[in-house]
């Protein structure tokens, strides 16, 4: 089985937006599309913020008094690391990549959520069309 | 630790940093999409967010190290301390000295008590057996055993696997090279000493059972003054050192530190019972086996499974019937026998010691409960003036186990300062004390001896203190009654309690002016001790011993020795004149016995100072009758003796001092009776521990009294500088190649020696007046410190309603006094029990000695005075308009 917890907690369904609009994210699932989107090639915190926008199709806002210290926090947990780069227009950057620790934990965790979400479409897909309808 | 913080700092910049850029790219991509840059920077800090809670977000996931919180407490506990900074002083002065003193104070307990002889193996089952006298027999019949005796003892006694006799036999010059002395005490043994006590050699070997009555010439020596006279390597065994003149073969070495079975006086060299015909005049082993009842102070060593009440029992049966097989032998019906079981309490006079530790242990520790009664007080005073912080701190949202946290680590803080002024007093109190263990009979001091474990035991209970009064309160201050307590900070005491510290205070200055007086009374008789004429002029005197070397007169008439020492002495550069005596002038215990030619057999005691023509001369005693005995009077063997008496002696046999001519007859030997002629009269002479009594003896020349035990040169010169001092040791050694003299000592020195136990008491008195003094000044400024923190709010609305500020002054003196006043009364009543037990050993001093007691009041009542100042200023200087604004 999986441990629901780790992922989602109760309180992202109490998101102010309704499930079409932006959801707020927790902390391991915040985590976790960092990761991902880390994996994807190295990026600076508001580069994060605009992709994981983008990618969500905009659903997914990622407000960053979540995402600063959940980048921090992953930083000290040495998942990613963090140097200062040049960006295009010669802005001083702090850039994140991942680390072999980061790639590793990413492997194991997405395919939890691989596995969760399939739980999750199975359960929640009749009602889903349901309410496209 | 630093080294983080800066990397704090850095990482704070960088993170500064991060958001300025993340700020200014979403301005660039709004920019970028066409909006108008000013709408665009207001939209992304909006879209951004709180950024200073980013910021605190983020920077709370760094983590802090357990050790970055302590070191963030720790600062903030400085911080408060250094803000209280009278406060915080006298905390941590009142926990150092509580914890110091006690410290001290138990750890001389634990020495001298709880621990176990060293080098003694299995001490619970070896034991003292002291022979005392029986109840109801008069204590000058000192009885004791002689050899006969205690064989006969040691033969009967089946309950012990074995018993010793051991003996003081004075302190002696040692030296190995015949040039550096060092002096030792040396034990005379008999018996099994070293068997019974489980003593082992750490080299050669112990003296043997049998070896008791055998050559004298040997001797076992302590590690201590092993390291002392060959230092810690090469071969000792085997090797001869000079022991008083006398050459010693060294048998061994007495392992694990054992120096001896009683602590009062540690021993660092161990001699046959024979020897004794080297060191204290006997002729012969025989002469000395035959000296009745000598032995006093044995160890002995229970067989297994035997109690020691069974073995006391035992040997008292066997001493009942050597009493009963010598009939004649009266003194032997005189004795009982006491067996002190584990080596714990020594025999003897050092119960008086015991006595004093008692008092030393009920003083230190009514200091150390004063000391925490005292640091209860301000922790109280504190938390009252405190209590709106707290209040403040917990309404900015400070929880309550972070307030509290703050509390502990500040009373750790103060715990710490404690300990660390604690170790110094301790080590104050020490020095003084190891000073004077000789004259309390205590055993060395291992240099600066202070028990760790002691040391822990008060520091947990100055912990426990603070924590109760300190960091609790503050922490039940915190959690109730927020808006009641911002409200009044002001706070209310109960009635009691405040009654109950004003009482602790009283009773704090009760205890320091006992003390006080008690120092001044002692302080007052060493003075009158030290102008006390002795009837002689020992001003610019000093002695030299020079021992009893065993070649003394073998060759040279002693007569002929004498005058040859004292002639090259006086030719000394600096020397204005030289005698000899035994002991020097101060000496003077020895007696003998004497009787009118008439009636011989009733003989009376008399004290015996044996001197050489011109002695008197030297020590300025003035003949009252008659002339001294002048060089050439008297030849040795001739008869009559040439006797001066003194003026009390006189009075005592003849009634009157005009006795010039007279003849008595005198023990000079243990051979009997010689004829002495009263040829002098001399004025009275006194000892300075005995002002009123002069003394009753009598001077014959020193070489008519052969078993003098120590020669002594006494050396008259304006000063005793290292000179003179090399310039009389080379002259003895000119006349006496073997001796090895020491430095002079001044005889005024010596007059401070026979004080001791006048000054050691007084030093003692003196070092716990000064701790009481420092605490109940303490306990004073809290107590009325306290009670002005807490009238505030009176003071301000009595300044309010037109109340000078002289006024609130005299309110606050007039609690002072009141306290002041009850503390002193009980006080001198505490000295005048002082004074009783003090009595005998007051001098020209009165037991109710206005002088004294006015001292320690006034001295008092200065320190309260500096106590009441702050707190009264505090108390005048309240501002009405800030008291009524806390309201």
């Amino acid at each position: 089985m999986l441990d629901l917890t780790t992922l989602v907690q109760e309180d992202v369904m109490t998101a102010e937006h309704g499930p079409l609009g932006r959801l707020e994210l927790l902390q391991g699932t915040l985590d976790l599309i960092i990761l991902q989107t880390l994996a994807w090639g190295p990026q600076h915190g508001y580069g994060l913020t605009q992709m994981i926008q983008v990618r969500s199709g905009d659903v997914l806002q990622v407000e960053t008094g979540s995402l600063y210290p959940a980048l921090h926090r992953l930083e000290k947990k040495k998942l990613i690391r963090a140097s200062w780069e040049r960006s295009d227009n010669n802005q001083r950057v702090r850039v994140y990549e991942l680390t072999a620790a980061g790639r590793r934990q990413l492997a194991a965790v997405g395919s939890r959520w691989e596995r969760l979400s399939e739980a999750m479409q199975g359960i929640m897909s009749p009602s889903a069309a349901e309410e496209d309808a | 630790m630093r080294f983080r913080l800066f990397s704090r700092a850095r990482r704070d910049r960088e993170l500064e940093e991060e958001i300025r850029a993340h700020l200014a790219m979403a301005v660039r991509d709004r920019v970028a999409r066409g909006e108008d840059p000013k709408e665009a920077e207001h939209a992304a800090r909006r879209e951004f967010g709180n950024e200073t809670l980013v910021r605190e977000l983020t920077r709370r996931m760094w983590g802090w190290t357990w050790l970055e919180a302590l070191w963030q407490d720790v600062r903030s506990a400085l911080r408060t301390l250094q803000r209280e900074k009278r406060f915080t002083a006298l905390v941590v002065l009142t926990l150092g000295v509580g914890v110091g003193s006690t410290a001290t104070v138990f750890g001389m307990v634990d020495q001298l008590l709880l621990r176990p002889v060293p080098g003694v193996a299995d001490p619970d089952q070896a034991a003292y057996v002291q022979i005392e006298p029986a109840p109801g027999s008069d204590p000058q019949d000192a009885p004791g055993l002689d050899v006969a005796e205690f064989d006969e003892l040691r033969a009967g006694t089946s309950l012990l696997s074995g018993i010793a006799d051991y003996g003081f036999s004075g302190t002696w010059q040692v030296s190995a090279d015949g040039e550096h002395p060092v002096v030792a005490v040396m034990e005379d043994i008999y018996g099994d000493y070293f068997g019974v006590l489980g003593v082992r050699p750490s080299e050669g070997r112990l003296l043997r059972a049998d070896e008791s009555l055998g050559d004298p010439h040997v001797a076992v020596i302590s590690e201590k003054l092993r390291r002392e006279l060959f230092g810690d390597g090469g071969k000792v065994v085997g090797r001869t050192i000079q022991i008083d003149g006398q050459s010693v073969t060294v048998l061994g070495v007495a392992g694990d530190g054992f120096e001896g079975a009683r602590r009062s006086l540690p021993c660092q060299m161990w001699v046959p019972y024979s020897a004794l015909t080297l060191y204290a005049g006997y002729r012969s082993v025989e002469q000395a086996v035959s000296v009745p009842h000598y032995f006093r102070h044995m160890v002995a060593r229970l067989r297994n499974g035997v109690r020691p009440a069974q073995a006391e029992a035992q040997i008292r049966s066997v001493l009942g019937g050597i009493s009963r097989a010598h009939p004649d032998d009266d003194l032997a019906q005189h004795v009982t026998a006491t067996l002190l079981p584990g080596l714990r309490v020594p025999p003897g006079a050092a119960r008086r010691t015991y006595a004093a530790l008692r008092i030393f242990f009920v003083v230190v520790g009514l200091v150390l409960l004063i000391a925490c009664a005292n640091v209860a007080t301000l922790l109280l005073m504190r938390n009252v003036t405190r209590r709106g912080l707290v209040a403040t701190r917990r309404a900015l949202g400070a929880s309550p186990g972070r307030v509290a946290r703050q509390h502990l680590m500040e009373s750790a803080l103060l715990a710490a300062l404690g300990a660390v002024v604690g170790v110094l007093v301790a080590w104050l109190v020490a020095v003084p004390l190891a000073g004077q263990r000789v004259a309390l009979r205590m055993p060395a001091f291992a240099g600066f001896h202070m028990d760790v474990g002691v040391l822990v035991f008060a520091m947990v209970a100055a912990a426990v203190t603070l924590v109760a009064f300190g960091a609790g309160p503050a922490m039940l201050a915190g959690r109730f009654d927020l808006a009641g307590a911002l409200r009044a900070a002001g706070g209310s005491d109960t009635q009691r309690m405040a009654g109950i510290r004003r009482i602790m205070s009283a009773g704090q200055i009760a205890i320091c002016i006992t003390l006080l007086t008690g120092a001044a009374l002692l302080v007052r008789t060493m003075r009158n001790l030290y102008a006390i004429d002795t009837g002689m002029s020992i001003d610019h005197l000093a002695t030299v011993d020079i021992g009893q070397p065993d070649h003394l007169g073998a060759s040279t008439p002693l007569p002929d020795v004498y005058r040859s020492l004292t002639a090259a002495v006086r030719n000394v550069p600096g020397v204005e004149a030289a005698a000899m005596d035994m002991g020097g002038p101060l000496a003077g215990r020895s007696s003998t016995a004497i009787a009118f030619p008439e009636s011989p057999s009733r003989t009376m005691e008399a004290l015996i100072r044996p001197v050489t023509p011109g002695w008197f001369d030297v020590v300025r005693l003035p003949m009252v009758r008659g002339s001294p005995f002048r060089e050439g009077d008297w030849q040795p063997g001739s008869t009559p003796v040439p006797m001066v008496v003194t003026s009390a002696l006189a009075r005592r046999v003849f009634r009157t001092t005009d006795v010039v001519g007279r003849t008595l007859l005198a023990q000079l030997s243990p051979d009997g009776m010689e004829e002495t002629r009263i040829v002098g009269v001399s004025r009275d002479v006194c000892l300075p521990d005995q002002p009123d009594k002069p003394l009753e003896a009598f001077f014959v020349p020193l070489a008519s009294f052969p078993v003098a035990p120590v020669n002594t040169l006494v050396v008259r010169a304006h000063s005793f500088d290292q000179q003179v001092g090399t310039g009389i040791r080379q002259a003895v050694q000119r006349v006496l190649p073997d001796v090895v003299p020491p430095d002079p000592t001044p005889v005024t020195a010596q007059l401070g020696e026979r004080f001791t136990a006048q000054s050691a008491l007084g030093r003692l008195l003196e070092i716990l007046s000064t701790l009481a003094l420092i605490l109940a000044s303490v306990g004073l400024y809290s107590v009325i410190a306290f009670s002005v923190a807490q009238r505030r709010r009176e003071f301000g609305i009595r300044m309010a309603l037109g109340a000078e500020s002289n006024r609130i002054a005299r309110l606050v003196l007039g609690d002072a006094a009141a306290i002041v006043t009850v503390g002193t009364a009980a006080g001198i009543l505490g000295a005048y029990v002082l004074s009783i037990l003090l009595a005998n050993r007051l001098y020209g001093v009165a037991q109710v000695d206005p002088i004294s007691y006015a001292a320690a009041a006034a001295l008092f009542a200065l320190v309260a005075a500096a106590a009441c100042w702050m707190p009264t200023r505090a108390a005048t200087r309240v501002d009405p308009v800030d008291v009524l604004r806390e309201e």
